[in-house]
């Protein structure tokens, strides 16, 4: 009985609970090879390393969180949903920039999280060549 | 050269070892969900993924009505070797295809069978969040056994070496539910058995509708691999032999398991299990035995 207990709290109540934010100011746009050769070409001398991540993924909040704050880091939920990506930006407080992947993450070969991958401007030509 | 099942194990192992090397990473923490109903979870990012495992049996025992241990006639130790694949349809959906090798000995005499085949496909309901990290992954799971081995009753053997299954196709249906969002991890597994009725050798045999559960507790050891150890019970109603009821047929059985998950080279885990069937708790009307297998799971997309 407790365990039934535990089990219906788990879905019925605590999605509606402590957790839930009812006012979200984090916004995680989709983020293609267009989007990030936008933001490379703010950045003409620098690479971005993309940390991919999933709020599915429970190895992710320990490795999210060891992310120093730095200029060229931004966060991109991949196999997820926006909304649920924007939620589990906000509940670790992380401060970087974060996008919803839309193609960035197939192409760099991601297929597991957390996974991280570093993009120049002269790699990011590579890749956009390839694309069709 | 002999080609034991032993042998082919090896081949077969080693070809998977080294695919495993080629194939893409896999997510590291991959099948979580509550141990012992199917060898294959596939994870949102996870397409198409496989299973090979080795297990060896034996220490079989009858549990009477009362309960009471008796002698099994039949074969003393049986190997298998499985054989699954999982494939995605969708990030929430996926099919499963498993397919056991069999093996029965007895004093130096064996006989080799191919399993009863099963297909299976669980749909995620909820996946679990770290953002709220106590609402779990629930899942709900369809699968069905197929017929394709010999049966006790359909044996020509007196040592029923050549007895592999139950000769009984069986459908099950219910809801997997895992938290795993925490160090300390667990779940419970709850399906309903549906047999067909089916003649075996002179009579027509139903061995009666069933519920299965499973709960699990797990721990994860490392960011990588984790322990999960559970019991499993299932108990089913009467059995019906041409279309009569057996007085006190009705049997049920607890196992316990503990499974060890190991990530090697990112793309495949290594799980070790053990599991002993028919020595905890109340049983009756079944067989007891003791397993030990090893298996590698591998995410290939």
């Amino acid at each position: 009985m407790l365990f039934l207990a535990w089990a219906f709290w788990g879905i019925a109540v605590a999605p509606q609970g402590g957790y839930a934010q009812t006012e979200s100011k984090v916004s995680c746009p989709p983020i293609d090879l267009a989007g990030l050769k936008n933001l490379l070409g703010e950045r003409p001398d620098k690479s971005i390393r993309l940390i991919f991540f999933s709020s599915w993924c429970s190895d992710c909040p320990v490795h999210l969180k060891k992310i120093k704050p730095s200029d060229n880091i931004v966060i991109v939920g991949i196999f997820d949903k926006r909304q649920r990506i924007e939620k589990a930006v906000k509940r670790l407080e992380l401060a970087q920039p974060c996008f919803t992947d839309a193609g960035v993450g197939k192409k760099l070969g991601v297929t597991i999280v957390p996974a991280e991958r570093t993009v120049s401007a002269k790699n990011l030509t590579d890749l956009l060549g390839s694309s069709p | 050269m002999r080609l034991s099942l032993r042998n082919l194990l090896f081949v077969v192992s080693l070809a998977a070892a080294l695919g495993s090397l080629v194939s893409n990473q896999a997510q590291a923490c991959a099948s979580c969900g509550s141990g012992s109903d199917d060898p294959l979870i596939l994870w949102p990012n996870e397409t198409f993924k496989s299973y090979i495992g080795f297990s060896t049996s034996g220490r079989y025992k009858t549990v009477d009505p009362n309960g009471k241990f008796g002698t099994e006639s039949g074969p003393t130790d049986r190997d298998s070797l499985t054989l699954a694949v999982a494939h995605a349809l969708r990030s929430d959906l996926f099919f499963s295809w498993t397919m056991p090798f069999m093996q029965n000995r007895l004093a130096g005499s064996s006989l080799r069978s191919l399993g009863d085949p099963m297909a299976a496909v669980r749909w995620s309901w909820l996946l679990p969040e770290f953002s709220e990290p106590w609402r779990p992954q629930v899942q709900v799971m369809a699968s069905h056994k197929f017929v394709q081995s010999r049966s006790l009753q359909e044996s020509d053997r007196p040592d029923l070496l050549d007895a592999f299954g139950t000769g009984i196709p069986e459908t099950k249906v219910g809801v997997d539910a895992f938290w795993g969002m925490h160090q300390l991890k667990g779940g419970f597994a709850w399906a309903m058995l549906f047999p067909e009725e089916r003649a075996l050798g002179r009579a027509i045999v139903f061995p009666g509708n069933g519920i299965r559960t499973t709960l699990t507790v797990g721990h994860a050891l490392g960011e990588k691999n984790k322990i999960i150890g559970g019991v499993v019970r299932e108990a089913r109603q009467q059995r019906r032999t041409d279309g009569q009821l057996i007085a006190r047929s009705e049997s049920v059985s607890h196992s316990g398991f503990v499974t060890f998950d190991v990530s090697l080279l990112d793309s495949s885990t290594l799980r070790l299990s053990f599991s002993d069937r028919g020595r905890l708790f109340e049983n009756k009307n079944m067989i007891a035995s003791q397993s030990w297998s090893a298996a590698l799971l591998t995410t290939w997309e």
